[in-house]
């Protein structure tokens, strides 16, 4: 799977520039089977389920052009249907957890759409309710034969509905959009996700002729249009890489310029880096980060100490909570990390520990960092990196480590992160892939 | 006596609440007709002021009483330069119309191009005869994209005679549709 071996305890310094971002390049994709018409977008993150999407939708019968390293051209004029109940699609689809984005365009421009059971435990049988119930009160219908690989549905005409969703679950939200925008009728989802990329999907389809109203809150109306046609799109820059590129440039104490991060779009993103007492300034489009040796916690204003949790956008990202808890342990004071959307994401703790990080693990949801305040470097361990997010986390803590450290396993890394050894030496990083 | 004594500070009460009654809704009304500036339907449309090819500097604010459109596009855009015929027809179609409340219609085309030649090139090419042609050659990183939070193109806004936004992601027939709103007749 590779391996990093990274001597740490240099500063970095110098710009760095933001891939685009997966989770809405994901959505944006598949929306391109909603129009025969092409479709050009730019800023697609040359990464590993990324790449695997586009494959599967030219295998699919969709032209794909590469006019730029960020930039294809797809036009799904001539989709081969039979492709998709193929073993080939079987052994594609399966593997991809994107792939059940191409649903809701098929349903509503074809009337049918397949889908491979997910295998293995990728995906859990419960995230994809939001998906199969929105399309059922749409007016889709379900064969479901245990016997079979493929989740099959059709409908005749989709028809707009009212529907309130259990959970605001971003593809499902994205999915059923995509399926209600040549519905018949006004959709009406309640409870619906609104973060930055899903507003992006809902931009593109009204540029594409769509009606979709609401964009950025959690009450979407969806006018059906007959069709769709073409058109040009941009994907934002990914906020879990700027806020991860804060954390790195605060725990190297370097100086780094983050270009072009759409920051009116990154939330509270900037405030929670800065309540670790990070001096990050906004200057125009990009986030200036100072060379800091001290950053120092905030504490409430009755003085107790900093929490710093997770929620549903416009909350804060649990994407990002292991790279603030990682930046923390240079940090001056005490902040509790509480990660209440996940489990089991905070047991790449104990790496840090072994590296020499005051951190306790409270529970499987929280965990308390004692800033080191800088009085002892971490010190370089080998490890292998558990997930993507604790992947990066634990990245940036060997690049602040005093001496050299190995990180095993970092194929993690590279399916959310594109070049990211080659854009860290940019910045004076002693990083190499072995 | 004594009852007049109540009488007169309690009118006096009265009328004041009263009055302030009156002042509260008041002012409520005239916050229900003040749009907040937004990209929204029903928001007052942000500020553009960028320069044409040959350096004058247009603002949308110059076309206010007037229907606008507010079009962004770039000549290296195929969608939007197969949409380009059907602004022309519409801009063509309602120059002779007549409208309820606004003086006429107008398009105001922000292009995300970064270079200059290629973006007057397609001027001309798609016959785009208007005269509000603005950009800042920043390509995807135009200003006015960013304030409209634009990522896909063609995107366009519909703004009434007072800068405020009536429509968004007009294309083919469903100008018309919006526009035909506004008009009173065809002269």
């Amino acid at each position: 799977m590779g391996t990093f071996v990274i001597e740490g305890g240099h500063q970095l310094s110098g710009e760095i520039q933001p891939q685009g971002a997966k989770n809405e390049a994901l959505q944006i994709i598949s929306a391109v089977l909603l129009t025969p018409e092409p479709v050009t977008i730019s800023n697609i993150p040359n990464i590993v389920d990324v790449n695997k999407l586009i494959d599967l939708l030219q295998s699919m019968g969709v032209k794909v052009e590469r006019l730029a390293p960020d930039t294809y051209k797809f036009q799904a004029d001539d989709v081969n249907m039979d492709y998709l109940t193929s073993e080939e699609f079987k052994k594609k689809g399966s593997s991809l957890r994107g792939s059940i984005m191409i649903m809701g365009p098929l349903l509503t421009r074809f009337g049918r759409g397949f889908i491979p059971r997910p295998g293995g435990d990728k995906i859990g049988r419960r995230r994809l309710d939001t998906h199969f119930i929105g399309f059922q009160n749409l007016g889709a219908q379900f064969d479901f034969d245990p016997k079979e690989s493929f989740y099959r549905a059709h409908a005749d005409k989709l028809k707009g509905a009212y529907m309130l969703l259990d959970e605001a679950s971003v593809t499902g939200t994205a999915n059923i959009v995509m399926a209600a925008s040549m519905a018949e009728g006004t959709t009406t989802i309640y409870n619906a996700a609104c973060e930055p990329y899903l507003q992006q999907l809902c931009k593109m389809i009204n540029s594409m002729g769509g009606n979709i109203t609401g964009l950025g809150s959690n009450k979407l109306i969806i006018e059906g249009v007959d069709y769709l046609g073409g058109c040009d799109h941009r994907c934002l820059p990914d906020m879990i890489e700027i806020g991860s590129f804060i954390g790195m440039a605060a725990m190297t104490q370097s100086e780094i310029t983050i270009k072009d991060v759409a920051y009116d779009e990154l939330g509270v993103i900037p405030s929670v880096f800065k309540k670790l007492g990070i001096n990050l300034e906004r200057r125009g489009n990009d986030i200036y980060i100072p060379s800091q040796e001290v950053y120092e916690i905030e504490s409430f204003i009755d003085g107790s100490i900093m929490t710093i949790s997770d929620a549903p956008w416009p909350g804060f990202t649990p994407d990002l909570l292991s790279i603030v808890l990682v930046t923390a342990t240079q940090a001056k004071g005490s902040v509790l990390i509480h990660q209440k959307m996940f489990e089991s994401r905070l047991f790449f703790t104990d790496k840090l520990i072994d590296m020499g990080a005051q951190i306790i693990l409270c529970d499987p949801h929280r965990a308390t960092v004692i800033g080191l305040e800088r009085k002892q470097a971490l010190r370089g361990v080998t490890m292998t990196s558990p997930d993507i997010r604790a992947g990066v986390s634990l990245l940036i803590a060997a690049l602040s480590a005093e001496g050299t450290s190995t990180i095993h396993n970092i194929g993690q890394i590279d399916r959310g992160y594109q070049y990211i050894e080659q854009r860290l030496k940019n910045l004076g990083a002693q990083i190499e892939r072995q | 006596m004594m009852k007049l004594k109540w009488i007169i500070p309690a009118a006096i009460i009265c009328l004041a609440a009263f009055g302030f009654t009156l002042q509260t809704e008041d002012t409520v009304n005239i916050e229900a007709v003040t749009p907040k500036v937004g990209t929204n339907i029903g928001d007052l449309a942000p500020e553009i002021s960028m320069t044409s090819p040959d350096g004058k500097t247009y603002k949308l604010s110059d076309l206010k009483g007037q229907i606008v459109l507010i079009d962004f596009w770039a000549s290296w855009c195929g969608p939007c330069r197969r949409e380009n015929p059907n602004v022309v027809r519409a801009y063509e179609k309602y120059q002779k119309a007549k409208f309820k409340d606004a003086k006429g219609f107008e398009v105001f085309s922000v292009s995300l191009d970064k270079t200059n030649d290629r973006w007057v090139a397609a001027i001309a090419q798609d016959g785009l005869a208007w005269d509000y042609h603005v950009s800042d050659l920043k390509g995807w990183q135009n200003e006015a994209a960013g304030t409209y939070g634009v990522s896909s193109i063609p995107m366009s806004f519909l703004v009434d005679q007072d800068g405020v936004i009536v429509a968004k992601g007009l294309r083919g027939m469903a100008l018309d549709q919006e526009i035909d709103k506004h008009v009173k007749s065809f002269k």
